[in-house]
């Protein structure tokens, strides 16, 4: 049975795609038309720079923009000063560790992260902790690729005051993993209370309900494009306190420029007072904001309710049988929930047995069936686990059993090229 | 869709199920790893270079798809006899060749050229070591 969604996306609906199978969404979603419509409707009608004319076009460009902040934070959960508009999780995870990690690491302190982490936060923190000559802190996994409790608390504990940062993501891209964040991040504000928490909801923001405020993180990520929003479009929650002007840890801006100045003389500059303008330097993408605002419109209209039991019976239904299969391991946990926790989520990753992931890729995409292979920008946590490389089938709001059907018929077609 | 039979030939099929020159060398000449970090393919080799430059044997090991190998394997035969600086030279259209490839996806062309590399900074070594 098809999606009841599928529709809404048109590029499953052109010609040179009818026998697509996509299953790739973790790397980016399709875009249904309303937001397609959204972004060529404002280049068509309402396209000005921002703050800057005072011409009527141009105020409604403005306009355009605070009105699509505004619906973006308000689907976080969060007030629309608290958010500032990046074009995806990597530059926002980057302004994170360059604007508050550059001026409040220290030698003796910690960044404390996970080796589970895509490489847009783990790279960046890599970087920082080398140019202030603080310690990067990686922690394991257990075989399934969960985070263990017992050996976070343990570190939390250990390090205590000397942990300055946590950077965690919220759904692991490789396994899907879903960590336990309130119980992390409960765990962090007792023994590390000197820490900001900064989740990387790249792989969540599409598939759960998030509220930034009751998260209680002092920053968190995102991806439009990972939740049916255009290339181009992301953005950074930022808790209020760390945007205080007269806080002394402050975000501090990490790119400079047009648009974010106060005052300029020909030796110095002052920052703009408004925070979101603080964080927007130079033209920002306007018609990507307003179809991030469009894409989240859709989601919240289609309701999580129905998001999540559609999604949960696609993956139900891919872990079972991908499961069942001897020609494959599948990697991560072997269940969704333990007990009512949800521990897996969007995503099934698998190593098929003596045959490289990149030549089960291709038998597959011979299929139409769309994969993605390789270390899915995690090669530590594939080094770690032995994985040369694995195969990921990621699922979106138009993903169907009927997607998992192609998946398993393609995946028959390994053993005949490859005469097992 | 993609032709799969166009890719997976019974010559590369054949080579990537029974590589050719399989194994490190004990004394070589030269020796080189190399490791495609997308798609966590890796290959060693040592070569064993003569007087004249010319390489005389072959040896290599490595973990990745059937076009890496595979194309690996062809390669460890043909550089034999050859002199270093030609194979030097080398580009990947000649590994297509070698494995009967008409046409290669851009995407399986870090596959198809992962062995030439490692062969390539092998001689590199070489090349540095000899004129010390």
């Amino acid at each position: 049975m098809t999606s009841p969604w599928k529709s809404d996306f048109p590029l499953f609906h052109v010609q040179k795609n009818q026998d697509l199978v996509y299953l790739d969404s973790a790397a980016t979603t399709q875009k249904p038309q309303c937001v397609l419509d959204a972004v060529s409707q404002y280049y068509q009608q309402d396209c000005a720079n921002i703050h800057r004319g005072v011409y009527e076009l141009s105020e409604r460009s403005s306009t355009v923009w605070e009105e699509s902040r505004a619906t973006i934070a308000a689907f976080f959960g969060a007030k629309s000063d608290e958010l500032i508009l990046t074009s995806n999780t990597t530059q926002a995870i980057n302004g994170v560790a360059y604007g508050w990690g550059m001026s409040n690491l220290a030698p003796n302190d910690v960044v404390l992260t996970t080796i589970m982490e895509h490489h847009s936060n783990l790279v960046p923190w890599q970087q920082v902790t080398k140019n202030t000559g603080s310690q990067l802190e990686v922690l394991g996994v257990s075989p399934d690729g969960q985070l263990e409790l017992e050996k976070m608390l343990a570190t939390l504990k250990k390090y205590g005051n000397a942990i300055k940062v946590v950077a965690l993501t919220y759904v692991s891209n490789t396994t899907g993993v879903v960590n336990p964040i309130a119980e992390i991040i409960s765990s962090v504000r007792r023994y590390c209370p000197l820490a900001v928490v900064l989740l990387d909801a790249a792989q969540a923001a599409a598939h759960l309900p998030i509220n930034f405020h009751n998260l209680d993180v002092d920053f968190l990520a995102f991806s439009g494009h990972k939740l049916y929003a255009p290339m181009g479009s992301g953005g950074l929650l930022v808790k209020s306190s760390l945007l205080d002007s007269a806080n002394p840890k402050q975000l501090q801006p990490w790119l400079f420029g047009g648009g974010m100045i106060g005052q300029v003389s020909p030796q110095s500059a002052t920052w703009n007072e408004d925070p979101s303008d603080r964080f927007t330097a130079g033209t920002p993408d306007v018609a990507a904001a307003v179809g991030l605002a469009e894409a989240v419109t859709y989601l919240s209209t289609t309701g999580w309710q129905a998001i999540i039991q559609h999604e949960q019976e696609v993956l139900e239904y891919a872990l079972q049988s991908l499961l069942q299969s001897d020609d494959l391991h599948v990697v991560g946990p072997h269940v969704s929930y333990t007990g009512d926790n949800r521990v897996r989520l969007g995503s099934v990753t698998w190593l098929y047995k003596g045959v490289h992931a990149h030549d089960v890729a291709q038998v597959l995409s011979s299929r139409g069936v769309a994969v993605r292979s390789g270390h899915h920008c995690t090669m530590p946590l594939h080094t770690a686990m032995g994985w040369p490389a694995t195969v990921r089938a990621s699922f979106g709001i138009y993903t169907s059993k009927e997607d998992i059907y192609a998946l398993l018929d393609a995946l028959q077609l390994v053993k005949t090229v490859f005469r097992k | 869709m993609n032709d799969l039979h166009d890719l997976y030939q019974e010559q590369l099929l054949e080579e990537y199920a029974h590589p050719h020159c399989w194994g490190l060398l004990e004394k070589p000449s030269c020796s080189a790893r190399y490791g495609n970090a997308s798609c966590g393919d890796t290959i060693t080799v040592s070569l064993l270079v003569d007087e004249s430059d010319v390489i005389t044997a072959v040896g290599w090991e490595g973990e990745g798809c059937a076009v890496s190998m595979a194309g690996m394997s062809v390669l460890a035969q043909a550089i034999q006899g050859q002199s270093v600086t030609v194979v030097a030279k080398w580009q990947y259209q000649q590994v297509q060749k070698l494995l009967g490839l008409e046409q290669i996806s851009p995407s399986r062309i870090a596959c198809l050229q992962m062995g030439l590399l490692s062969v390539q900074q092998a001689i590199i070594q070489y090349q540095s070591n000899t004129s010390r």
